[in-house]
C-alpha cells in the first residue's frame, strides 16, 4: 500500500506524478486528482518538451469547453507514476488546461481504475494499492 | 498572438532559492525547475522547499522553451515546470471543465 499526501485544505486533490520521456528526462507534474475524468490528461507544452509530438498520437480528441471545442490527441507516454505507483506505455491525452490554473494534468481513471485507492480528506492522504 | 519577449524570460542564475524566495522574485509566472527538495525530504509531497531556477515566463510553454538550451548543455534530465501564482484563479469556483 502506497500513501501519497495532499493539503486537504486545498480546492482540489492535487497529488504529484513523473513522466519520463522517449530520452530518459523526468518530468514532475502537479497532477488533481479527477475520479470524474475518463482520461489522465497532461498539458501539450510538457510532452512537446519530453519529445513527443502529435505525429505519434493515436487519435485526435475533442474536449467541449465554456470557450468552445478544443482539440488533443492521445499519446502513449514511456512511463507514467502517480500514487506511488508506475506503469510503462501509459495512455494520456494531450490537452490544454484552463489558463490561469497552476496544475500540469489530472489523474483520471485510465490511471486510477488500475488500483484500490481511498481518499482521507481528514488525514490529507490517499492510500493506493494494485488491483489483483 | 504577440511573440513572447524571450529576452525577458531567460534567466538561468543556477542558485538555489527557496519555494517563497521564487514566488517572490517571480511573482505569477511559470518557472522551470531542477535540484528540487521537498519539504520532509518527502518526494511524494507537494511541498517544495527548495530548488534551482532554469528559466521563468508567464506561459508555461515560453518557460520550457527559455530553458532549453541550459538544460541541453548541462545535461539536465530531471525537471518541472510551477505556478507562482494561485493554484486556481481567484473567482473560479469549480474546475469541471470537461466532456471527454
Amino acid at each position: 500500500m502506497k500513501v501519497t499526501r495532499f493539503d486537504p485544505a486545498r480546492e482540489l486533490i492535487v497529488v504529484p506524478g513523473y513522466v519520463w520521456g522517449a530520452r530518459g528526462q523526468q518530468y514532475r507534474l502537479r497532477l488533481v486528482f479527477d475520479t470524474g475524468a475518463a482520461e489522465s490528461i497532461i498539458a501539450p507544452s510538457i510532452l512537446d518538451e519530453l519529445g513527443y509530438n502529435p505525429s505519434q498520437g493515436e487519435a485526435i480528441t475533442t474536449i467541449r469547453s465554456v470557450v468552445g471545442l478544443e482539440r488533443g490527441y492521445m499519446i502513449r507516454v514511456a512511463r507514467f507514476r502517480a500514487l506511488g505507483h508506475e506503469l510503462g506505455d501509459f495512455r494520456v491525452d494531450a490537452h490544454d488546461l484552463p489558463d490561469g490554473y497552476g496544475i500540469d494534468g489530472l489523474l483520471g481513471l485510465n490511471f486510477l481504475r488500475q488500483f484500490n485507492y481511498e481518499i482521507r480528506s481528514g488525514e490529507g492522504r490517499i492510500l493506493a494499492d494494485r488491483r489483483e | 498572438m504577440a511573440k513572447p519577449q524571450l529576452e525577458k524570460v531567460v534567466a538561468p542564475t543556477h542558485e538555489r532559492l527557496t519555494w517563497q524566495q521564487i514566488c517572490a522574485r517571480y511573482p505569477d509566472e511559470w518557472v522551470v525547475l531542477t535540484e528540487l527538495a521537498w519539504k520532509d525530504a518527502d518526494e511524494e509531497s507537494d511541498e517544495l522547499a527548495s530548488a534551482v531556477v532554469l528559466g521563468h515566463a508567464k506561459q508555461r510553454a515560453d518557460s520550457l522553451q527559455a530553458s532549453r538550451a541550459t538544460r541541453e548543455r548541462e545535461r539536465i534530465v530531471e525537471y518541472t515546470s510551477r505556478f507562482t501564482g494561485p493554484l486556481v484563479p481567484p473567482g473560479h469556483v469549480s474546475f469541471r471543465f470537461l466532456d471527454l
